[in-house]
């Protein structure tokens, strides 16, 4: 029982963070039928920004400001890069191309992903940081839960993670940007008719994505501690493959979809072997993608005559 | 043309306009009118651009000689949704309703430019169509056909237009469908919409028009009064099937 | 007619700033070893007392007997750097690039020659090895080359050496796995090989009393080649091994953290990413798993400062040298910080000059055949990583050995065995 709690929680962590990912990802999809490979790269940019602000404030060991401060501080930097990147993405790598043949924006994805993997290394070297969580916030301290103790920065991911996907549903259930947001994602030429902005639709969906990435690099940064050029990549595929699971395009789809990914992997190195992880979640993908090929959540496509 | 039928003034008025698809010339000098108040059909096959037509005046596509006016301005460089925010609104082919939306929020989107609280408007949306009141929580998606028409009409309402376009209205529905959609059609138009429809059922059309023009690649062939072209002896044999 | 605001501007300047920030704060973690570390070398190290202010006089092979060589017709050569500088492991390459750099320069200097640096960045990918291997080849000027780093990429480069001229020498600063040198009559090494590192590492635990370990490879093969050879002297000596696997670039070990059996004595982590290892040990403490950390020589670096783990080298923090703290010195004024992959490049870039020298001081014009001969004959009494250097018939570094160190709570190290 309590090793079963304990990979819950393993799970539940990973899987919150999956799941911010994903959203982006998904959202972006949905509205453009583009998969933006370089969102990995926000979340990356995220997770440095995070650990900028934790160095020009005195750092872990000695922070400036009180902790509370320093981690919305960090969230904030994150948000603000992030969507500064992903936004000038869609501006400068995809608006462009957004008629032009179907895999010309996935090559400029690609592209971007590379760029911006080069950028980070001449900006920060090849070094990987270490945000050195556990002087921030002491590994002694949780919540305990049954027969174990959730580290309080796990407690701050996970809570953060589900706030912010509770914020996102009702954003885009009960807002009129959120719906606007839907109804591009279902038929964009039928939004436009109804008056409704496509181009800054568009713009604010890389906005709230790229923000969320940018959360889920600080997140990274503060429980699992190392940040380096390269954590976009890994993140970025399992992040799709959430986002695949879940039914792309979905915005439930794709928190589900992280949640199971992270539960997945937690279980698999619990109870068979860690190395058969990336096997049983790419092979998650495969079942699902046969027995449901739009995935759990995705919607039939409406067809146009 | 019989610009004397009518002495109420112009609201939408294309003059001479010219749209390319790439190297392809779709329309061809179309000059039409609709005063405030009238029923307009647009008649013609697949492919008599007439669909094209319905673009350049949203704005969707750009014409590339010509001029718009609508409602007394000139909105040939405007974007959709500015044609939209000054009371242009469209009931699409096959309707494009947000499928996996609520009828409510469908209606929602219609009003999607307004700032203002549209509860009286989704009143009367309701009143016309009593049934959609039922089925506000329901997805638009899961709605029949003849439903799912008048969710499209309504939503189009939602924005109170001053010109509604409706895009081959009577496309996919079941004849009985079709006949109650004109009915609807007629209804708004009583109630003081000036309607521009876009029709291959030129009987059923001409039945609730004033005005109609004829389309034939990309050129307008006919133009005249309802009755006159219900009687047009080349019209009968080509659309009306008499 | 778009309007114009401030606010962009200012969002602008707000992001440049925190990634410049960013930017600049790598220094603490990536700081002077020199000072936070003192591994004591075991080696049998006749370490030369008498420093002079020409440091690398300390490490030289002996003064040769001959005039002096301003009066000879000017020694020049170029050689080949193969090396990570960029890509995954650039932290490797940029600083073996680094002390590459510097040993040309200080023996250019020392023994007044020219020698030359031809960069190769193989980004840590076989097939860039491949390629370079066979550009070096066909530059007529280059005599030999230090690198790759890593087996894969010996393995890569050197099978095109050996097609296309085996009479090209290249010693690799960082690659263990055994028999590789024996492979390719043109490698050498300046490290030990896991030969060596496996069973030290196993002996070390066996007399530390350990009877169950439980072992998670990095999926590289650097990673599964060691687990493999010091597990089979760990079960040899009646241990039972627990293995695991994960990859490099994960970071949460969390799961795998929990499913540490609490009766393990030791776990043995060969990994390549020491950051990694610190992450593993933040997280055991998180779920209050007290069992000790033993980590390969890749796991020898600042990064990983888990008080009371254990963690094997190829080569010695040569900070704890006496005898090249000068060297260190000038390195430091000059790169800022450096890692235990650094050394091990100045020895095999010396090695190379220094044949190349001897062969300049017969009156002959370097070429591939005698460099190799010469670096055949190497025989450095000392070196800046505190041992002796010669090699063994297949290129092998003759004598090599592995250290153990243990953490200390201030993050130095300790020499344990």
């Amino acid at each position: 029982m309590e090793f079963f709690l304990q990979q819950t929680v393993n799970g539940l962590t990973l899987g919150s963070v999956y799941a911010l990912l994903a959203l982006g990802y998904s959202m972006v999809y949905g509205i453009l039928k583009l998969l933006n490979f370089a969102h990995g790269e926000v979340y990356m940019f995220g997770a440095f920004a995070g650990y900028g602000v934790l160095t020009v404030l005195g750092g872990a060991s000695a922070p400036l400001v009180p902790i509370w401060l320093m981690i919305l501080l960090m969230f904030l930097a994150a948000i603000v890069v992030s969507s500064t990147i992903g936004v000038t993405l869609e501006r400068f790598a995809y608006r462009p191309l957004r008629n032009s043949t179907r895999i010309a924006p996935l090559i400029s994805a690609v592209g971007a992903s590379f760029f911006l993997q080069a950028a980070a290394l001449l900006l920060f070297t090849a070094n990987s940081r270490t945000y050195d969580a556990p002087k921030l916030i002491a590994i002694q301290t949780g919540i305990p839960i049954g027969p174990i103790r959730v580290w309080m920065v796990r407690v701050l991911v996970i809570v953060t993670s589900f706030t912010l996907m509770i914020l996102l549903t009702l954003w885009v259930n009960r807002t009129r940007t959120g719906k606007a947001v839907r109804a591009v994602s279902y038929d964009r030429e039928a939004a436009a008719m109804m008056g409704i902005d496509v181009d800054k639709v568009i713009v604010v969906t890389f906005l709230i994505g790229s923000a969320l990435a940018g959360v889920g690099g600080v997140m990274v940064g503060l429980v699992f501690g190392r940040v380096f050029h390269l954590m976009g990549f890994v993140a970025g595929l399992k992040a799709f493959t959430a986002a695949v699971v879940g039914g792309i395009g979905s915005i439930p789809g794709a928190m589900f979809g992280g949640l199971l990914i992270g539960f997945a992997e937690a279980y698999t190195t619990g109870y068979l072997s860690s190395t058969f992880q990336n096997l049983i979640v790419f092979g998650l993908l495969i079942v699902v993608l046969l027995v449901r090929p739009r995935g759990l959540f995705g919607r039939q496509e409406l067809v146009k005559v | 043309m019989s610009d004397e039928m009518s002495d109420s003034a112009a609201l939408l008025t294309l003059s001479d306009i010219n749209t390319f698809y790439g190297q392809i010339h779709i329309l061809q000098d179309i000059s039409m009118e609709i005063r405030i108040g009238e029923l307009v059909c647009l008649l013609g096959g697949n492919a008599s651009g007439k669909s094209t037509t319905l673009k350049t005046i949203l704005g969707i596509v750009s014409p590339r000689s010509g001029t718009i006016e609508f409602d007394g301005a000139d909105v040939t460089e405007k974007s959709t949704s500015f044609r939209i925010a000054q009371g242009m609104a469209i009931v699409p082919e096959n309707r494009r309703l947000f499928a996996p939306m609520t009828v409510l929020e469908n209606l929602e989107m219609g009003a999607y430019l307004r700032d203002d609280d549209h509860s009286e408007d989704l009143e009367q949306v309701y009143q016309l169509f009593p049934l959609l009141a039922d089925r506000k929580g329901q997805l638009a998606g899961t709605l029949s056909g003849g439903e799912q028409q008048m969710v499209a009409m309504g939503r189009a309402l939602m924005s109170r237009p001053k010109l509604l376009l409706m895009d081959e209205p009577s496309m996919g529905l079941a004849p009985i469908l079709v006949e109650q959609s004109f009915e609807i059609i007629q209804q708004v138009h009583e109630a003081g919409v000036s309607i521009l429809v876009v029709e291959q059922n030129a009987n059923m059309a001409l039945s609730i028009a004033d005005h109609g023009y004829v389309l034939a690649t990309g050129r307008i062939v006919l133009a005249d009064t309802a009755e006159v072209l219900t009687e047009h002896e080349g019209l009968k044999k080509a659309y009306l099937g008499r | 007619m778009k309007k114009r605001s401030q606010w962009p501007k200012l969002v602008l300047l707000f992001v440049a700033m925190a990634l410049v920030a960013a930017a600049c704060g790598g220094d603490d973690d990536a700081g002077a070893g020199g000072d936070t570390t003192t591994t004591a070398a075991a080696a049998p190290a006749a370490t030369t007392t008498a420093t002079t202010e020409a440091a690398p006089a300390t490490t030289m092979a002996p003064e040769p007997t001959t005039t002096t060589a301003v009066e000879m017709q000017p020694c020049v050569a170029s050689i080949g750097f193969i090396g990570p500088i960029t890509g995954p492991v650039a932290f490797i390459g940029e600083v073996q690039l680094n002390w590459m750099q510097y040993a040309v320069d200080v023996f250019n200097e020392e023994l007044s020659i020219d020698i030359s640096i031809v960069e190769g960045d193989n980004q840590f990918d076989t097939a860039q090895s491949a390629t370079l291997a066979a550009q070096f080849v066909d530059n007529a000027d280059m005599v030999a080359a230090v690198g790759p780093a890593g087996s894969d990429n010996v393995d890569a480069a050197g099978a095109v050496f050996e097609d296309l001229d085996s009479d090209f020498s290249f010693v690799s600063p960082s690659s263990t796995r055994v028999g590789i040198a024996a492979t390719y009559t043109g490698m050498f090494r300046t490290v030990p090989t896991d030969a060596e590192q496996g069973p030290t590492t196993a002996d070390y635990m066996i007399a530390q009393g350990a009877s169950k370990v439980f072992l998670i490879d990095d999926q590289s093969s650097y990673s599964t080649g060691l687990a493999d050879s010091t597990t089979a002297a760990l079960e040899a000596g009646g241990v039972e091994v627990v293995t695991e696997s994960v990859s490099q670039d994960v970071t949460d070990f969390s799961a795998l953290v929990s499913t540490i059996p609490d009766d393990a004595d030791f776990v043995y982590l060969p990994w390549q990413v020491a950051a990694n290892g610190q992450i593993f040990a933040n997280q055991m403490a998180e779920q209050g798993k007290t069992i000790r950390i033993f980590g390969s020589d890749g796991m020898d670096s600042e990064d990983f400062t888990a008080a009371g783990s254990l963690v094997a080298t190829f080569a010695p923090d040569i900070a704890g040298v006496a005898g090249s703290a000068d060297l260190l010195a000038g390195f430091l004024a000059e790169y800022e910080s450096t890692n235990t992959f650094g050394p091990p490049v100045f020895v095999a870039a010396q090695v190379i000059i220094e044949a190349t020298y001897r062969v300049c001081m017969t009156g002959a014009t370097p070429d591939r055949a005698s460099v190799q001969a010469e670096i055949r004959n190497t025989d450095l009494a000392d070196s800046i990583l505190g041992s002796p250097v010669s090699f063994t018939s297949d290129g092998d570094l003759a004598g090599g050995q592995f250290f153990i160190s243990e953490i200390q709570e201030d993050g130095t190290k300790k020499i344990a065995g």
